[in-house]
């Protein structure tokens, strides 16, 4: 996780030093939050990633150049089966959106299904 | 091309299949299935499918534009449906097209290239690829309403956008299909952020991985910034809209500029999230077709980097006209990311230089991309100018420009990729005959429509006007512009021809028909399901070549053998090849280090 983080935070301090030439040459107040914001969503990801690597102690398998596929032995992951949940929530959503120009009633019943679906796919997950 | 006999002492990724056991895979065969897959390639090739789709519907549009402009003359649309075709046409192109054919390589691909079963979240997945569908949809909808569909250009600035310059509802579903699929781009970024960092295969560090798996990864960092902040300012519009907040209302006090810096602070990296994944795609072709290394494989990511940070800072630049910018400093910004840029152009160039080039129909497209880029790069840097684009701006020159960047690029970069990884996806070739026509046609029709607007442009005929006077003189080039969008019409017609004839033939199954570099073709094809029956060792950014070449250690990577045999003393089951590690060069003498068979 290390090249990850320093590209994170790589990626903050460019936004940090980007947004002082900005506010130097008279930039706008628009401009310099987006760039501001970029530079701290950088270097939340980033701490992120070091309390992580903090937290884990030696590197990863993939981390390591010499590391090879016996190295790394077990369950690689759980992987859901097929679902419709993800239709589902897609359909509510997007109906919770398209009610806003279309009438409440839309916007209610789109509601009511991501509700359903997130506390089926809750439900999916604890299984 | 010299034909070279093959070496016996190569080991090609069949023989290592044929010696293990094999897992069926393929796509769903129904379609419950199709509605229900979390599958990574199934929902990549939903992806790419549903693009090349709305690829048809842009297309069309953009046909009927062509049709309107041939002449003088208003002889086919009125006005107000000509400002529609014109905003949907964009809109399909950029939001429902491009972009998500990135998601499409992104699914499929990334997993197989850092050697990962799936996604880190394959019902997220699924999700972004519903939500996706479903904004197109509703984008598409607005036709069917009743003032038509959204006609404000596809960067809607207000007030052309708000609620007197727009009243109907095509605008309003517009605006939800842009936040809809803004999120699914979201929650894709996330995805291949989270795959790319936790889920590589042992070995695979993240200087090993492949080109495109990088660009993946850049582009979907650069989603992540900017994607929330074009669903802000829609969110802001929609306010402007239907709550009567006064966001971008210049009579009560809001500010039009405010939604064009936010709209291009996502705008303009927009450029790069659609063409990276492209940069990606022909970084593994150029190197597999000749027959070298990737030149420069760290000065390629480092440009990358650079391209990903500057094309965040340069986003004013679209807005020089409006004297609300700090004119120097965005000229200066957007001059600057045509280094790395130009660092790309040379490292492809090297790539080839010394290479033993083979011109299958992916290279040939590769090329057509190669060129009809660095056109549309040249343009930029002439537009970067303020002096230059106060004259240039709003004019056909303009859309030259970003056609060349945004439409070319894309579209020769997609065929690339199409017949490259097709034998991969299905088991089977496309027709090499069919691809070289397809190719020649395309080349010749995107340049006559395209290349003629510059001249257009600079003679001073406006963008977006349905209709010119005989005495502007524009006739003439505007009837070359149509005739080469018939030719580009006709040369799908080659393409289409060579999916259905492969379709039809039997399987060959080849797992590595190209003798490729990528781990992607160390699995079968089509891949298994949660792809791969094995892994071969990670000792570069080319396993598939190192494992070709094992029995040539001056030629695969350092480290291989020796990972082959520490496989075999801990078990012989991970040791598929007999005897890995003979030295020797490469029996041909030609020290070429190239992936022949």
């Amino acid at each position: 996780m290390k090249a990850e983080g320093w590209l994170w935070a790589g990626g903050a301090a460019y936004y940090v030093v980007l947004g002082l030439i900005y506010l130097g040459v008279g930039g706008e107040p628009a401009g310099l939050a987006l760039v501001f914001i970029a530079a701290a969503f950088g270097g939340l990801v980033a701490g992120w990633i070091w309390g992580a690597r903090r937290h884990d102690g030696a590197p990863r398998p993939k981390d390591r150049a010499d590391a090879d596929a016996p190295d790394q032995v077990g369950v690689v992951g759980v992987y859901p089966t097929a679902s419709l949940r993800p239709l589902a929530l897609g359909t509510g959503m997007t109906a919770v959106v398209l009610g806003v120009p279309i009438g409440s009633w839309m916007t209610i019943g789109g509601l009511a299904i991501v509700a359903s679906q997130v506390a089926l796919l809750v439900r999916d997950l604890d299984r | 091309m010299t034909t070279v006999a093959p070496d016996p002492r190569l080991v090609t990724v069949d023989e290592v299949l044929a010696a293990r056991p094999h897992h069926p895979g393929g796509l769903p065969a129904t379609l419950v299935g199709w509605l229900t897959t979390t599958d990574h390639k199934a929902i990549g090739v939903a992806y790419a499918v549903t693009s090349m789709l709305f690829l048809a519907v842009g297309g069309l549009l953009a046909g009927l534009i062509r049709v309107e402009l041939a002449r003088p003359g208003l002889q086919l649309v009125d006005e107000a449906t000509y400002n529609s075709l014109f905003t949907i046409h964009g809109s399909v192109m950029v939001f429902l097209f491009a972009v998500p054919f990135g998601f499409a390589l992104a699914n499929y691909l990334v997993p197989l290239q850092i050697g990962a079963p799936d996604l880190a979240f394959p019902r997220l997945n699924a999700l972004s690829y519903w939500l996706y569908l479903l904004g197109g949809l509703v984008m598409l909808g607005g036709f069917l309403t009743d003032g038509g569909a959204a006609g404000f250009g596809w960067f809607a600035y207000p007030p052309l956008s708000g609620p007197q310059g727009s009243p109907g509802l095509g605008a309003d579903l517009w605006i939800v299909a842009i936040l809809l699929t803004g999120t699914s781009g979201t929650l894709g970024a996330v995805n291949v952020v989270a795959t790319v960092s936790t889920m590589r295969a042992p070995g695979m560090t993240l200087f090993r991985m492949p080109i495109l798996t990088w660009n993946l990864l850049l582009t979907s960092f650069m989603i992540l910034l900017v994607f929330p902040v074009l669903s802000g300012a829609m969110i802001m519009l929609e306010a402007d809209r239907q709550f009567g907040t006064h966001f971008f209302d210049p009579t009560a006090g809001g500010s039009p500029i405010l939604f064009q810096h936010l709209f291009w602070f996502f705008g303009h990296p927009e450029v790069y999230i659609i063409a990276l994944p492209f940069f990606g795609v022909v970084s593994e072709i150029f190197p597999v077709f000749a027959r070298r290394p990737i030149f420069g494989y760290r000065g390629l990511v480092l440009a990358t980097l650079a391209i990903t940070a500057l094309s965040t800072s340069v986003w004013a630049h679209h807005m020089f006209v409006t004297d609300q910018v700090v004119l120097p400093f965005f000229a200066a910004t957007s001059f600057l990311i045509a280094v790395p840029t130009g660092v790309k152009v040379f490292n492809w160039v090297a790539t080839m230089w010394t290479g033993r080039l083979r011109f299958e129909v992916p290279m040939l497209f590769g090329l057509g991309f190669l060129v009809t880029f660095v056109g549309g790069g040249l343009t930029g840097v002439m537009l970067a100018s303020p002096s230059l684009d106060f004259h240039l701006s709003d004019t056909y020159f303009v859309v030259a420009h970003f056609h060349y960047v945004m439409g070319g690029t894309v579209v020769f970069a997609l065929f690339a990729a199409i017949y490259f990884w097709w034998p991969k996806v299905t088991g089977r070739m496309l027709s090499r005959t069919l691809g070289t026509i397809h190719f020649g046609l395309l080349f010749v029709g995107f340049q006559m429509t395209f290349f003629v607007m510059h001249a257009l442009g600079r003679d001073g005929m406006p963008r977006r006007v349905a209709d010119y006077a005989e005495v502007d003189g524009f006739a003439g080039m505007n009837m070359i512009a149509t005739v080469g969008s018939g030719v580009l019409f006709v040369s799908m017609v080659p393409f289409g021809m060579a999916i259905v004839t492969s379709l039809r033939q039997a399987p060959t199954n080849d797992a590595d028909p190209w003798a490729a570099n990528s781990l992607e073709w160390a699995a079968s094809s089509p891949p298994a399901h949660h792809n791969f029956d094995w892994l071969p060792p990670i000792r570069s950014e080319r396993p598939v070549f190192d494992v070709r070449w094992i029995n040539h250690d001056d030629i695969a990577a350092p480290g291989v053998a020796a990972a082959w045999n520490a496989r075999r003393n801990k078990d012989p089951h991970w040791s598929p090849i007999p005897g890995n590690g003979a030295a020797g060069g490469d029996g041909d003498g030609d020290g070429d280090g190239g992936g022949r068979r």
